[in-house]
């Protein structure tokens, strides 16, 4: 009992660390693509703008 | 010719042993109960009346075999034969079984569960994941206690390892995660498991609601979720870049379960992608083709023999023990959310961490409205869910990976 118990608890935690893991990347790919996006939505302002 | 002969069905309930007769005639009124509940909306019928079907047909047309050797015994049915492991019976039994091709071709490699699975991806929106990642990752992960504490449960209550974890799987309410995990760890027990799993999560419907009642308050149950101004629309690039990348870091981190990771996150990336055509195809074929015949072969293979296992009951109280806690545990998550974010959260979005995609979102909308028309949290609740077949996945692909070990 006390060795399924201890495997549980291992098996949770470790889902755990993953499962934060993802959701950490989730924001960190977001903020990412974000702020890739606002970049060249800037470059593209500044290019327009000198064209004009 | 005798009749006995001549009416096979009920010829056979003379020549088998009396529990036998009692568990066929018990399964086979079970069947017709199964697509009565199921036409009247009482039960999920997409799942439930071909699984009724296949229930009822099966323990009614068992006929006497010439020829004992093909299946072992002088009794059984042109349905399917399970796990049948001998070639020249293999060869035999895809002769003449009707449903034995599909059953080979689809069940025997787990390719029924990632057609299921992939047609969860297709009706998926990861895009309420990724607006609250930690939210919706906190309350899944919080939901998944009964996939824990069902385990140690099952082996005090006398299951093996492999057999223990596939019925902890059940609190992750996830269908084909379920059928998954009971083919690679305890294929003998996969038809009693998957149906115990499948019939509860039917009742989720009736029983999650009171479990909201017992135990959140009504002004609770009420709240209004204010949104930070931050909160930004995630477009579809967005979500297939996730798509792909979570795709490839959980087949890193899970090879075994790579091919369920592919299913969903393919086929959301599909309709992300605006692949039209692609997309119909599995909303409209595979998975109401997987679906029917999931419930038409679950139902077949629930053959009398299945339920006089003694294992039955056990993982009877199992997958009632599973769902409680998950359901328990998704509320405490709820209300950690709501206390982290100083009370600016509806806890009743907890039980949407249970993946039962989208039954459980729906249910906490619907207990919300009932106390508070303006009250929307199905963003979070859906967030919530589709979290929940994830975390669902990340356990699975540790017992899958780690108990063949042991």
């Amino acid at each position: 009992m006390g060795e399924s118990i201890s495997f549980a608890v291992q098996v949770y935690f470790l889902a755990i660390v993953v499962g934060c893991c993802i959701a950490a990347l989730m924001t960190g790919l977001i903020a990412g693509i974000q702020r890739i996006s606002a970049k060249k939505e800037a470059v593209t302002a500044v290019k327009e703008g000198e064209e004009a | 010719m005798n009749l006995a002969t001549l009416f096979q069905g009920f010829g056979t309930f003379f020549a088998q042993e009396t529990d036998i007769v009692i568990a066929r005639i018990v399964l086979i009124v079970l069947g017709i109960l199964l697509v009565w509940a199921g036409q009247r909306g009482t039960l999920e019928p997409l799942i439930m009346i071909p699984m009724g079907f296949g229930m009822a047909a099966v323990n009614a047309g068992v006929l006497f075999f010439t020829d004992p050797t093909i299946t072992g015994s002088d009794t059984g049915t042109l349905f399917v034969a399970p796990l049948v492991t001998e070639t020249n019976a293999l060869m035999n039994i895809l002769q003449i079984d009707f449903l034995q091709p599909i059953y080979t071709l689809t069940f025997g490699n787990n390719l029924i569960a990632c057609l299921v699975f992939m047609g969860i991806g297709i009706i998926a929106d990861v895009g309420n994941v990724l607006r609250f990642p930690f939210t919706s990752m906190l309350i899944a992960l919080c939901a998944e206690l009964g996939s824990i504490v069902t385990f140690p449960i099952a082996r005090a209550m006398g299951l093996n390892f492999g057999e223990s974890a596939s019925a902890a799987i059940v609190g992750g309410a996830d269908g084909p995660m379920v059928l998954f995990t009971s083919l690679m760890l305890a294929p003998e027990l996969f038809v009693p498991i998957t149906i115990i799993a499948y019939l509860y999560l039917s009742l989720t419907y009736g029983g999650y609601p009171f479990l909201i009642r017992a135990m959140i308050p009504k002004e609770h149950r009420g709240i209004v979720v204010k949104l930070s101004k931050k909160t930004s629309t995630i477009t579809s690039g967005e979500k297939v870049a996730f798509d792909i990348i979570g795709c490839t870091v959980l087949s890193l981190l899970f090879p075994v379960a790579a091919p369920l990771f592919m299913s969903f996150f393919l086929a959301n990336a599909i309709k992300e992608s605006g692949l039209v055509k692609y997309a119909k195809l599995i909303e409209d074929v595979f998975l109401y083709a997987a679906t029917f015949f999931l419930g038409l072969m679950l139902g077949v293979l629930c053959e009398a023999s299945t339920i006089m296992n003694p294992k039955v009951l056990i993982l009877l109280i199992l997958g009632l023990i599973a769902l409680t806690v998950s359901a328990i545990g998704g509320i405490c998550g709820g209300y950690l959310v709501y206390f982290i974010n100083h009370k600016n959260f509806n806890p009743t979005v907890g039980i949407a961490g249970i993946s039962c995609v989208p039954t459980t979102a729906k249910i906490a909308q619907h207990e919300v409205a009932a106390i508070n028309k303006r009250s929307i949290i199905l963003q979070f609740a859906m967030g919530a869910n589709i979290c929940g077949v994830i975390t669902t996945a990340i356990i699975t692909g540790i017992y899958v990976s780690v108990i063949p070990l042991m």
